[in-house]
């Protein structure tokens, strides 16, 4: 009697033992796969956060290029068109040759520096004549600055991509050279355009301080036009490389491809 | 099995080992953790000199001063996990409370020449709920993005299983150690469990000095 009761303890704890690392067991199981679940959809979500974002800014880009086609064709068609008629109505005024003269140049220069700002707003450069003939005529531009030398040389043949990515391009390159005027210290910058049917390459190299965006990882201040330059190449499913040059200087690489 | 016992108890040479190896390791988290391993490795060696030199002397008070020193070290280890003041003061309670019921547990219920039952089981129980509290807060947190890689999780999920796999044995203590019922000795499960710990041990500790793990 009392040996059948210690045998059946035995039994008992036996059991219980193992019944006690089963439960462990599944508990671990159960943990280990609710936190993979809980990453996964953790991952998920910031996928899709980044994605909104990158939505969100491309919408941004769209409204601004919209805006900017606004004010353009207003500064050319309004007050450009304005100032032309009262060009043409000062010979009927009755003043002085010399006064005369005088308000014919300043008309003159104000018509001009609408049209250059209309221009910048909306490259119709870009629209009619292409892509090389825009930046070759940016470059000239930005050479009336004497500080740096800008070189540029285009290659391939002369064929149109679709307008979005000439403007894209157009407007990344603008900022690009925008940037190494503000803040690479460089005195000559060398803009090179390649294009063939199966897409292009645009490279601009410069001799300055040498940068990679990933330097850039202090915002003490807003900045936008890194972000807007991302934006714009994924935009067009572009890829945009920053290599730094050795002695000094930076080149940056932005390369489309036709049907990706 | 005598053999498997000795094997069981020579597996602490592994961990043991490996916190010799990387003696001068700075991981603030699993200094408690080898801290114990040392420990262990000094009362198995005199265990295992009693039974070597055949001194049939009553060994159970170094279960009792085990009990005791393990208990602490794993109330400081599962500590270290958590941030809030009020549970960083509850484990210190915890602390206070099982030392002092060891002390009264030694005086009134089982001397230093029995099992100690009672401590063991607690100790069982608070490791079981500790590791459950380890995972919870680990959710939480959230920080650590792959568990397999995380010494931590190893370390924790072995703890659990080797004290809910004693938990029955220390409830009776020493009566049944030597039964045979299902064909198997119910001491055998603790050795292949003290195996199993001993493995997870050395595992974790390998893992901290492969520095896979993200630090929380
Ligand atoms: N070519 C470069 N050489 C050195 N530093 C650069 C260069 N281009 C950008 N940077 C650094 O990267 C930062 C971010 O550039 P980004 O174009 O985003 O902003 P920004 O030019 O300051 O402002 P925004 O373009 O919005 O008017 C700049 O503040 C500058 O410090
Ligand atoms: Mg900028």
């Amino acid at each position: 009697m009392d040996e059948q009761q210690t045998l059946d303890l035995g039994t008992v704890i036996i059991l219980g033992t193992m019944g006690m690392i089963i439960l462990a067991m599944g508990v671990v199981v159960f943990f280990f796969i609710y936190q993979r679940r809980m990453i996964a959809k953790q991952n998920e979500l910031t996928m899709l956060e980044l994605q909104h974002q990158k939505e969100l800014m491309g919408a941004v880009i769209q409204t601004k290029e919209l805006e900017q086609r606004r004010i353009a064709l207003e500064l050319h068609d309004d007050v450009g068109s304005t100032l032309t008629a009262i060009k043409f109505s000062v010979s009927s005024f009755t003043i002085g040759d010399k006064d005369k003269e005088l308000l014919n140049n300043n008309l003159a220069d104000a018509i001009q520096k609408v049209r250059r700002i209309s221009n910048d707003l909306l490259p119709s450069i870009l629209e009619e004549l292409g892509l090389i003939t825009a930046v070759k005529s940016l470059i000239k531009t930005l050479n009336d600055n004497k500080t740096v030398n800008y070189v540029f040389e285009s290659f391939g043949e002369q064929i149109r991509h679709p307008k979005d990515v000439e403007l894209a391009c157009y407007r990344v390159l603008q900022e690009l050279l925008n940037n190494i005027l503000k803040y690479a210290h460089a005195t000559e910058v060398r803009v090179e355009i390649v294009l063939s049917q199966s897409g292009l390459v645009v490279i601009v190299t410069d001799d300055g301080d040498g940068f990679v965006p990933e330097d850039h990882t202090n915002h003490e201040r807003p900045s936008l036009g890194l972000k807007n330059i991302e934006s714009r190449i994924q935009q067009i499913k572009g890829e945009i490389t920053y290599e730094k040059r050795l002695p000094k200087g930076t080149k940056v690489l932005i390369d489309w491809k036709r049907h990706e | 099995m005598i053999l498997l016992s000795i094997i069981s108890l020579f597996t602490i040479l592994l961990p043991s080992g490996m916190v010799f190896y990387q003696w001068k390791s700075t991981d603030i988290a699993t200094r408690p953790i080898r801290l114990l391993l040392i420990i262990t490795l000094i009362l198995d060696s005199i265990i295992y000199y009693y039974f070597i030199t055949g001194q049939n002397k009553n060994n159970m008070f170094l279960f009792h001063v085990f009990t005791f020193l393990e208990m602490i070290l794993l109330i400081l280890y599962f500590r270290s996990f958590f941030r809030q003041n009020w549970i960083r003061r509850m484990f210190f309670v915890l602390l206070l409370l099982f030392s002092v019921m060891v002390v009264l547990n030694i005086f009134y219920w089982e001397s230093l020449d029995d099992f100690p039952s009672i401590p063991r089981t607690i100790e069982c129980v608070v490791v079981m709920i500790l590791s459950i509290l380890f995972f919870i807060n680990l959710f939480q947190q959230s920080t650590v993005s792959s568990l397999m890689r995380y010494n931590h999780f190893w370390l924790v999920s072995g703890l659990l299983l080797f004290f809910a796999g004693t938990f029955f044995m220390n409830i009776v203590g020493s009566l049944v150690i030597n039964k045979n019922d299902l064909g198997f000795n119910v001491y055998d499960i603790h050795s292949f469990l003290n195996i199993f710990l001993n493995i997870i041990y050395t595992i974790a500790l390998w893992m901290s000095s492969r520095r896979l793990i993200s630090a929380q």
